[in-house]
């Protein structure tokens, strides 16, 4: 009798103690652990995934595309869901154009997951997905073109792997081309596919700005094969061309050798992705003798058709300044001496001057002060304090020697000049627009008046006699139908390595139609193998001037005077034979 | 050989006073009651077979609507895939029209096809007043 009862007596405690635990457990797991729980749970469902931002393309200033991102594919796969390794890396060798053995080797890596080919294009991506190979998959990287190759690459820059701007224009709107990326949140079977009815939270990413440049694409393909042909042909080390509107500082081309291509940047060098044109500085020889012409005109120093008599050689401090060529004392008038580009005559006015005068004059037309480009790195150009100037630097400041510049600073001296004196800050973008397509107009730059607009027309005059006159160094710039007003450079180098002198630096910088100014160009080579810029710049600038007006549609404009009158000869003879001399051999900067 | 256990034999009970039970004439009542009890299951048999087959309607329209949501989903995943496929190839296309029209591809072109560098422009200097028309 008492057996089985302690037997069923037994058999109920130990299903209480079992139900018991149980129960605790569930009270355990459901009451004290359930947020844990549910995050674990959580985690195994739901997936979170970062949706990358389209980063906004590049235009130039018609709507051409320099600059655009494109959704590529990339192939990669989960070795431990590929059943049959060798017979896949056979399917996608001859696809990927990749050696099978490599492949068969990704396939049997203890991994699981394994790049097979990164940002293929989407037909060969197709061709792959069509394959079907189980653990092969594909995903979509978003990758940056340059559809027209290296033009303007200097300018666009380029970018890294992530998307990011490195280098350019691409660098500095950084911000505004990258746009915001969003998340999507959502739920997951074990086989990775999206639950239906499960969570499914998006945040859509904002797609970056589009920039629309100042840049021609015409204009810019002109300019850089006209400085390809001049580097190559003068076997120069380098050089740069700006196009600049001197009304509204907008560039319009900006060509730099040697060049690069910016879909394949990885393979140039540092030297070639530089924008020289923006970052170099250079001592920038005659063409500066336009700050001293417009200082000593708007002082009432000199009037361009002032006599000076000019020796072929002048002694300032310890040192002997001389022309390009020995001549005899000629009588110049100031414009002839701009347009022969006579080193001595300019001197004597610079001494006339002062110091103090031309140091302020240098100042404000920019030198040693950035021009406030939109374009990173650009260099401040060199200009020293006037209390450390050496009794010598007044032979050589005057004359575009002991101070540097950009070939961007320069260009924007003559486009200042050529805007009846008022400098305008040079820009590359014109707009921004939306994913949307709003248009945002760039701010309108600053600008500043430098000399007063009556020095602008006579210097305009006079720079006119550089091209057309007799003399005139800069005659190769001439293009036919049009006023050309312009100065030619030509000065010392200093060369990178060694920080001495070595080699010259050659250009040539003006603006037409004289008459009515509608463009500047500048021109500036390193290192060519003829040291005058009369020589290598010159047709340059007037290949690249000539497209470009032709190219924009811009009239001859109004006829100008040229200023001062070109003597007949010199008037007193150093004993030499002179004149008909002089006028024969080739100009000098 | 043993006897089997003699089985106690209850006699029947007598009838318990204010029973309500009482004998009805004869054998017919017992069949007759039958019926009666058929006929009042059958509603309920009804009703059940009824609650059932709505039930597995309810179930089966249940399935079958998450199955239909679930081939809606799959569909839509596809038309998005579909979607960011053609705007891939249109940025596509988009990069090879520019690349088409890039100036240094144009140049070679138009080099290939005999086209040369146009010559220097003239302009010609129009009189200040036209000529009358007398």
């Amino acid at each position: 009798m008492g057996k089985p009862r302690l037997r069923l007596a037994s058999l109920f405690v130990l299903l209480a103690l079992g139900l018991a635990a149980i129960a605790g457990r569930l009270v355990w797991v459901q009451g004290f652990e359930s947020t844990r729980y549910v995050e674990i749970a959580t985690q195994q469902r739901e997936r979170r995934f970062t949706l990358p931002p389209q980063r906004g393309s590049i235009y130039d200033r018609d709507g051409a595309e320099l600059a655009i991102s494109m959704d590529v594919q990339t192939v990669f796969a989960n070795p431990h869901f590929v059943p049959d390794a060798a017979a896949a890396a056979n399917l996608l060798a001859p696809l990927l154009q990749a050696d099978p053995a490599e492949l068969l080797e990704k396939l049997e890596r203890e991994s699981g997951f394994v790049y097979l080919a990164r940002k293929i294009d989407s037909q060969l991506a197709e061709k792959v997905r069509a394959l079907g190979i189980p653990g092969v998959s594909l995903v979509a990287e978003s990758k940056r073109f340059y559809p027209a190759g290296n033009l303007a690459a200097h300018l666009l820059g380029f970018v890294g792997l992530d998307n990011n701007g490195l280098g350019g224009i691409e660098a500095h709107y950084e911000e505004r081309l990258r746009g915001e990326p969003g998340e999507v949140l959502m739920e997951r079977d074990p086989a990775g596919r999206p639950i239906p009815a499960g969570t499914w939270r998006l945040k859509p990413p904002t797609a970056g700005d589009h920039l629309v440049l100042t840049i021609d694409r015409e204009i810019q393909f002109a300019a850089e094969k006209a400085l390809e042909r001049t580097v190559t042909g003068f076997d120069a080390v380098g050089g740069s061309i700006v196009v600049l509107r001197p009304s509204t500082g907008e560039v319009l081309a900006m060509a730099n050798m040697p060049t690069f291509d910016p879909n394949e940047f990885g393979a140039s060098t540092d030297e070639a992705r530089r924008n020289r044109a923006v970052t170099d500085m250079y001592e920038p020889g005659s063409t500066s003798k336009v700050v001293t012409a417009a200082a000593a005109i708007e002082s009432n120093v000199i009037g361009p058709a002032d006599v000076l008599s000019v020796p072929d050689r002048l002694q300032i401090g310890s040192k002997v300044f001389t022309d390009y060529r020995p001549h005899p004392v000629m009588d110049l008038t100031f414009a002839d001496v701009i347009a022969q580009s006579s080193n001595v005559g300019t001197l004597k006015v610079a001494q006339l001057l002062g110091k103090e005068k031309l140091h302020e004059y240098l100042g404000k037309f920019g030198y040693g002060r950035r021009t406030g480009i939109d374009f990173p790195g650009e260099a401040p150009g060199m200009l020293p304090d006037v209390d450390a100037w050496w009794t010598t630097s007044m032979g050589t400041i005057p004359i575009g020697q002991g101070v540097a510049v950009t070939p961007l600073q320069m260009t924007s001296v003559l486009a200042t000049v050529a805007n009846r004196g008022v400098a305008v800050t040079p820009r590359i973008v014109l707009a921004t627009r939306d994913a949307r397509g709003n248009r945002s107009p760039a701010a309108a730059p600053e600008d500043h008046r430098v000399i007063d607009e009556r020095t602008s027309r006579r210097l305009t005059e006079i720079l006119l006699g550089v091209t057309e006159k007799k003399n005139g160094t800069g005659k190769l710039a001439r293009v036919p139908g049009y006023q050309i007003a312009g100065k030619t450079g030509s000065a010392d180098r200093v060369d990178p390595g060694s920080g001495g002198y070595q080699g010259y630096v050659t250009s040539f910088i003006g603006f037409a139609p004289a008459g009515d100014p509608q463009l500047a160009v500048g021109v500036v080579i390193d290192n060519p193998s003829v040291h005058v810029g009369s020589v290598t710049a010159a047709p340059a600038f007037k290949e690249v001037m000539q497209f470009a007006l032709r190219h924009l549609g811009i009239g001859p404009g109004p006829v100008l005077p040229t200023e001062g009158t070109p003597l007949p000869g010199p008037v007193r003879s150093g004993g030499e034979s002179g004149s008909s001399e002089i006028s024969a051999l080739p100009a000098g900067d | 050989m043993a006897s089997a256990p003699r089985r106690r034999v209850r006699s029947p009970a007598p009838a318990r006073k204010g029973s309500h039970l009482r004998v009805i004439a004869g054998g017919r009542a017992r069949s007759s009651t039958k019926p009666a009890s058929r006929l009042s299951s059958r509603p309920a048999l009804r009703f059940g077979a009824a609650a059932a087959i709505v039930l597995a309607a309810f179930v089966f329209g249940l399935v079958l609507l998450h199955v239909l949501l679930a081939q809606s989903a799959f569909r839509l995943q596809s038309l998005q895939d579909e979607v960011r496929l053609q705007e891939a190839r249109f940025r596509e296309m988009r990069y090879r029209v520019a690349s088409s029209e890039a100036p240094a591809r144009i140049a070679e072109a138009a080099e290939d096809i005999g086209l040369v560098v146009p010559g220097e422009q003239r302009y010609l200097l129009a009189p200040e007043e036209p000529p009358g028309e007398e």
